[in-house]
């Protein structure tokens, strides 16, 4: 599918109807007890007690915002040393990895973290973190891997040293590849993280099973529709960023 | 080598970490560690041409099955002179080779000529395996004691998981074959079926499937007929219908790139034959765009063994069934029993259909 500025547009006019949305849904309980009242008349409690909504938020932010930000940072650097020529034996090796590690069901990455790291933030953390890295360490060997041979050799033609040529020509050329394997690996994280509620990591998914456990369909929907919502917001934004730098290139 | 297995006088215990030398004896474990020690050579020599090619096609299996049997030896000698309630279970020392020897094994596959070698070593490996499995050898490893508490539950959890991801990715395939021609017949389409379909694969999956639990409720209230036909708010309903919704996607999408990419030319040529638009599609288009399309059902089948885990959470049974279990019990053992056939099964589909695109690609395409 081609982005456009049609595409670009069409996304902006989501997120200016999905942020104060979300933004809504998040501050106001009294929005949530007005509409499930006459929908759960048998419920007793009608809004999550155990955690504010914006804490939730915030802890489910926290979570994918930190993996995700380490799995971006450590993701493209060994993208890059397994590109460059002194590191190029372990490309084979990096790339079957990535693909192969992607095969792994991320609710086992995050259940064999258990085992190893116990329960909370840190098992989930950890498994989030390298499940996030592998997309983006796939997608920017094959963004490195795909450049034209001839572009580089123009780059290094006009005097430029290695470091110039990767800042310059490689990493602004390869964006658009790498950028969208941030979106899979962010969007991922972030559905993965609703699970980390089963282990203890707090974050969105916490309503939902507290729902499921307790037979409350309240409970159930709040988490679920809170998460749904922060999911597609979080895809649309990257989505626009990997427009953007399309159209800068 | 780390902490090879970790012995625990009853299940609840704090264990005590045992080097694989100190578990399994001198002599196999040496085996091993040569073993291993001549793979990382191996793949790191860069010369030595066609003994290098063989070492890391046949090697890893071979390793795999002796790093098994090994810590089935480990188990049996730690557990001899223990009570019955101790348990042995594997530590870093046995994961991460086991981790990296398929790494090194399908890197070979892929990037060396000879089939032969690295494929007799993967079957005889799995024989062997399968061996020490049936017969017992690892009998007094943790999870095979969990195993064994629970095998009749394990196969039918197995094929309750098996079933679902299948018939959910078979009816993704009937929806999403002719959803992907129909975007790429009437490109004014294309737009908003792959919006939708990409705003419904964003929602993470316990949103999915546990939105669909109070929708269905509602739906039963409204249609009590449906309740007397089976139709139930928790379990394989929902389960099925979130896992479906998942699988549409990447088979529309990739139905329409590859009946995109046929070129023009051959559809031409075959008009020019004089065949129908069915005859078109039937005889050209779809084969040429099979494998591609292939493609797309294999990351349907992949993703959905995987989320087919999730589903146990609104009470569908599955894999996920123990993973959740033993989360809630904090059994580490149990965690595996789930986490590890799923795993395998996502790796089994995922070379099985790997194998299936490389048959039907067309020659000379």
């Amino acid at each position: 599918m081609v982005f456009d500025n049609a595409a670009k547009r069409r996304a902006l006019k989501a997120l200016l109807l999905l942020l104060p949305l979300f933004a809504l849904l998040t501050l106001s309980t009294s929005l949530w007890e007005s509409a499930f009242g006459p929908l759960f008349p048998r419920l007793e409690q009608l809004v999550y007690p155990l955690a504010s909504f914006p804490l939730l938020v915030g802890e489910h932010l926290l979570l994918v915002g930190l993996s995700s930000g380490a799995a971006i940072l450590i993701g493209i650097t060994l993208g890059i040393l397994v590109t460059r020529p002194w590191g190029r034996d372990l490309l084979p090796a990096a790339s079957s990895l990535a693909s192969m590690g992607q095969t792994f069901p991320p609710v086992a990455v995050l259940a064999l973290a258990v085992p190893v790291v116990g329960f909370g933030f840190a098992p989930t953390f950890i498994a989030l973190f390298l499940y996030g890295l592998l997309p983006i360490l796939a997608n920017t060997i094959s963004g490195m891997e795909s450049l034209d041979d001839g572009i580089l050799e123009a780059a290094r033609g006009m005097g430029m040293t290695r470091s110039q040529c990767l800042f310059r020509v490689e990493l602004p050329l390869a964006a658009p590849v790498i950028l969208a394997g941030v979106r899979i690996s962010t969007v991922i994280n972030t559905g993965t993280a609703a699970l980390g509620a089963t282990i203890g990591a707090g974050g969105l998914g916490k309503p939902i099973i507290a729902g499921l456990i307790g037979d409350n369909p309240a409970y159930i929907l709040e988490g679920a529709i809170l998460v749904a919502l922060l999911a597609i917001i979080i895809d649309t934004i990257l989505g626009m960023v990997s427009v953007a730098r399309v159209e800068g290139v | 080598m780390g902490n090879f297995v970790t012995f625990h006088a009853n299940r609840i215990v704090a264990g005590a970490p045992f080097t694989i030398f100190e578990s399994a004896g001198t002599m196999v474990a040496a085996a091993l560690l040569l073993l291993l020690a001549a793979i990382i050579c191996a793949s790191l020599y860069s010369g030595g041409g066609k003994w290098r090619d063989y070492a890391l096609g046949a090697l890893p299996p071979i390793a795999t099955a002796l790093l098994i049997y090994t810590a089935g030896h480990a188990a049996r000698a730690l557990s001899l002179d223990a009570t019955p309630i101790a348990r042995v279970s594997l530590g870093s020392g046995f994961w991460i080779p086991l981790l990296l020897l398929p790494v090194i094994y399908f890197d070979s596959i892929q990037n060396n000529e000879g089939l032969l070698a690295p494929a007799a070593a993967g079957v005889l490996s799995t024989v062997a395996v399968a061996v020490f499995f049936v017969y017992g050898f690892m009998d007094d490893l943790s999870l095979m004691k969990e195993f064994a508490n629970r095998s009749d539950r394990f196969f039918s959890e197995l094929s309750t998981h098996l079933t679902l991801s299948g018939v959910a990715v078979s009816l993704a395939v009937l929806i999403g074959a002719p959803l992907g021609l129909l975007a790429e017949r009437r490109e004014r389409l294309s737009g908003p079926t792959f919006f939708t379909l990409n705003v419904l694969q964003t929602i993470p999956s316990l949103a999915l499937f546990s939105i669909l639990i109070p929708l269905i409720a509602a739906l039963l209230a409204l249609f009590p007929t449906l309740k007397e036909a089976g139709v139930g708010a928790i379990g394989s309903t929902p389960a099925l219908i979130a896992l479906t919704i998942y699988s549409i996607l990447p088979v529309a999408r990739n139905t329409y790139t590859g009946l995109r990419t046929v070129d023009s030319a051959i559809i031409e040529a075959a008009r020019g034959m004089g065949m129908t638009p069915l005859e078109r599609l039937l005889k050209v288009e779809l084969p040429i765009a099979s494998p591609i399309i292939l493609g797309g059902v294999r990351i349907a089948l992949v993703q959905a063994i995987g989320l087919t885990a999730v589903a146990a959470l609104i009470g569908a049974g599955g894999m996920g069934t123990f993973i959740f279990l033993g989360i809630g019990q904090s059994a580490d053992d149990l965690i595996l029993l789930g986490a590890l056939p799923t795993v395998l099964v996502a790796l089994i589909a995922d070379g099985a259909m790997q194998g299936m695109i490389k048959i039907v690609k067309p020659k000379g395409i």
